[in-house]
């Protein structure tokens, strides 16, 4: 179950007062960290220097995470080196995790009221669905059932679809795998996966040419000047909010609207014939192709961008105890590294990624301050913590540079 | 900036009934829940998060937000011209940086048909879509996609073609007066058991060829040519793509007015050239030094 954070203004939205930039329980963008108490930003700043250059960190972001069944307000900050040498390496980076015992938490209670909701409208919806088989008008599908913003609902609608396009399309087709249209682009993306295992990554050892290299080099100079660093101390990255959704929500959601727009493409494209061509293709006709989706030979980031297609423009995901989204080929050694939680010497598992496009958002004076693939934070898993003497722990980080990245070095 | 549905506040594994549409106290810790969507875990309670509610702008209003650092790079517009990018040959990741430096591309469907692949419980249809997308000024691109249904195959195969732009060399066919109008020379390109050749023609000849590469060499910017054909032309798949294979050898092709290009870097002799010329000096006393190359 996979959560995403966006971007948010910070003086937006509906309610006037603002929430406190300093309330630590809020996940934030840029401006200063935000900590439980001021003690804590006074001695954690002796461990918040580059690995590589020993210089200054500067603050990228804090997330409010506190875990299931735990009575502790539970925050991680991370800070990186600005430093554009220091990109792309994990150890110019710093997670930090803060926690506060808190008792007003209640204990979670089981989820009644939704779970009920949804078997019977799954179990009803085929039976309504199973008479609207022969109907071929599309008014008595979609009057019956008033789509609403409860998304339970909108699944519904998805299933469907079936009849409207089947409808459209004329096809007299017996292959149930037709019915479910979620399942079909779904089972579309695993096809697509299998394909991808097969490909050769064609780009892989192409040398770049001589002759262009130095008009390269020309432009990288002019264009990729990586500023001289000035410690300017109180350098921050603009501050925002970041607003949290809900990944499989957002994907129907997005899934339903793309359907709608194709469905209004094709009909301006008109009724596709499938049969007129069997005169001119005599003898010649086409195969089914296996073509793959993209010529670029990076399977793995074809993977990733697909799976962030619904939404863009997320900056975080967030999957506690699951599976980094790997932007490059991942090596299994350097990973397992980051899994080894520092103080207590148990494993550490995933908990969020930030991902490429936040990277569009740490600018400072309108220059991209620091640059990164995507970067992965690995945090204990006993949630280790110790309640008297301490003020915050160390997490472990791991970083992927953009795949391209050797081009412009 | 537009508005998002969600709630600010926290992360987290716990569930709670944050607020959402208008029904929220601001109040809702969202740790991963929305309103009556069971999670099917046993999420539930209430979260903790103080949040403001934050929206997200809707479908239509999405700009382009780069996720590789050429995307970027041509956001900020440090990238002007496609050209730079196949001069530098930096792959292309995202069809929006085409979008976004080819303004006026146009696209096509030239097909679209049904495929057959036999399974075990019968046979699976699937459409298959071939679009051809050009701006009519030296860029071509050809996209292949077979999908469940013709409107995913259609976009599908925009997208891939966008992917697969190519720049085309025009030429002359006799006097070099006014802009060129035709390949500059003889190409050929195969697919299949398709060849496709492209002859230079005179102004005024206007595209000798059949339909599908008419579209193409239209979309490419090419006004006049001569075309031989080879092979089962009928399918199309291989008959476009032999045209777009031919149009890729424009470039390929190194003509004598190519002769004299610079090579601008040091190659590495000359670079080491003293520390060469050193080595050397050893190896050949004693042979007459000024013959050996």
């Amino acid at each position: 179950m996979v959560l995403l954070g966006f971007i948010d203004e910070p003086k937006g939205g509906k309610t006037t007062n603002d929430d406190n930039p300093s309330n630590w329980t809020i996940s934030r963008i840029g401006g200063q960290a935000a900590f439980p108490n001021d003690t804590i930003s006074t001695k954690v700043k002796s461990s918040l220097l580059c690995g590589k250059c020993q210089k200054e960190q500067i603050f990228v972001c804090q997330l409010y995470c506190p875990l299931d069944g735990h009575k502790y307000d539970r925050a991680i900050y991370l800070f990186a080196c600005r430093n554009p040498s220091c990109w792309n390496a994990s150890n110019s980076w710093t997670a930090i995790r803060c926690q506060k015992y808190d008792e007003t938490v209640e204990e979670p209670m089981p989820v009644d009221i939704e779970s009920p909701a949804k078997v019977p409208l799954s179990s009803t919806d085929w039976c309504d669905d199973a008479d609207a088989w022969n109907s071929d008008d599309d008014g008595t599908t979609t009057t019956t059932k008033k789509p609403a913003p409860v998304p339970t609902i909108i699944k519904k609608e998805i299933k469907q679809e079936p009849e409207v396009m089947l409808n459209t399309m004329k096809i007299e087709d017996d292959d149930h795998n037709n019915e479910s249209e979620k399942s079909s682009s779904d089972e579309e993306d695993d096809n697509n996966n299998n394909i991808e295992v097969n490909t050769k990554k064609k780009s892989s050892n192409k040398n770049v040419s001589v002759a262009s290299s130095d008009a390269f080099n020309e432009w990288k100079k002019t264009n990729l000047s990586k500023q001289a660093l000035n410690v300017s101390n109180s350098a921050s990255f603009p501050f925002y909010y970041i607003v949290i959704d809900d990944e499989d929500d957002i994907v129907d959601e997005a899934k339903l609207n793309e359907k709608r727009k194709l469905r209004k493409a094709m009909k301006k494209l008109g009724d596709i014939d499938e049969d007129d061509d069997d005169e001119t293709t005599k003898g010649a006709k086409e195969k089914y192709e296996k073509t793959p989706d993209f010529e670029h030979g990076d399977a793995v980031f074809h993977r990733f961008q697909q799976k962030i297609r619904y939404a863009p423009d997320q900056i975080i995901r967030y999957d506690w105890s699951g599976h980094p989204l790997i932007l490059t080929k991942a090596d299994e050694n350097t990973l397992s590294s980051a899994q080894k939680c520092r103080n207590c010497q148990s494993s550490c598992n995933f908990e969020f990624q930030l991902m490429p496009a936040l990277v569009n958002f740490l600018k400072i004076d309108n220059q991209i301050g620091l640059e990164f693939g995507t970067v992965f934070i690995y945090t204990c898993s006993a949630n280790c913590w110790d309640e008297k003497n301490d003020l915050y722990r160390v997490e472990n980080v791991f970083v992927q540079a953009d795949p391209d990245q050797n081009l412009f070095d | 900036m537009a508005e998002r549905g969600g709630t600010r506040g926290g992360f987290g594994t716990r569930g709670g009934r944050g607020g959402e549409g208008g029904r929220g106290r601001g109040e809702g810790g969202f740790r991963g829940e929305g309103e009556g969507r069971g999670r099917g875990r046993g999420e539930g309670g209430r979260g903790r998060g103080r949040g403001r509610r934050g929206q997200r702008p809707k479908e239509d209003t999405k700009a382009w937000v780069p996720v590789t650092k050429l995307g970027r790079l041509v956001n900020d517009g440090k990238i002007r011209t496609l050209e730079e990018i196949y001069l530098f040959s930096l792959p292309i990741k995202e069809a929006d940086i085409i979008d976004r430096l080819l303004p006026d591309l146009k696209d096509e469907v030239l097909k679209i048909m049904p495929v057959q692949k036999q399974t075990r419980a019968g046979q699976r249809t699937r459409f298959k879509a071939i679009v051809v997308v050009g701006d009519g000024k030296g860029h071509i691109g050809l996209g292949v996609k077979c999908s469940k249904e013709v409107a995913t195959a259609i976009r599908g195969a925009i997208i891939l073609a966008k992917l697969s732009v190519i720049p085309v060399r025009r030429g002359y066919w006799g006097n070099k007066i006014g802009a060129p109008h035709t390949v500059p020379c003889k190409v050929t390109g195969e697919c299949g058991s398709v060849l496709v050749r492209l002859i230079p023609a005179p102004r005024g000849t206007s595209l000798v060829c059949a339909p599908v590469p008419k579209k193409l060499l239209q979309m490419a910017g090419i006004q006049d040519c001569w075309t031989a054909a080879k092979g089962c032309t009928a399918t199309l798949g291989n008959f476009a793509k032999a045209t777009y294979a031919a149009m890729a050898m424009t470039y390929s092709y190194l003509t004598p007015d190519l002769w004299k290009e610079t090579v601008y870097t040091k190659t590495p002799f000359q670079e080491y050239s003293d520390h060469l010329a050193n080595t050397h000096k050893k190896y050949t006393v004693g042979l007459g030094d000024k013959h050996y190359q």
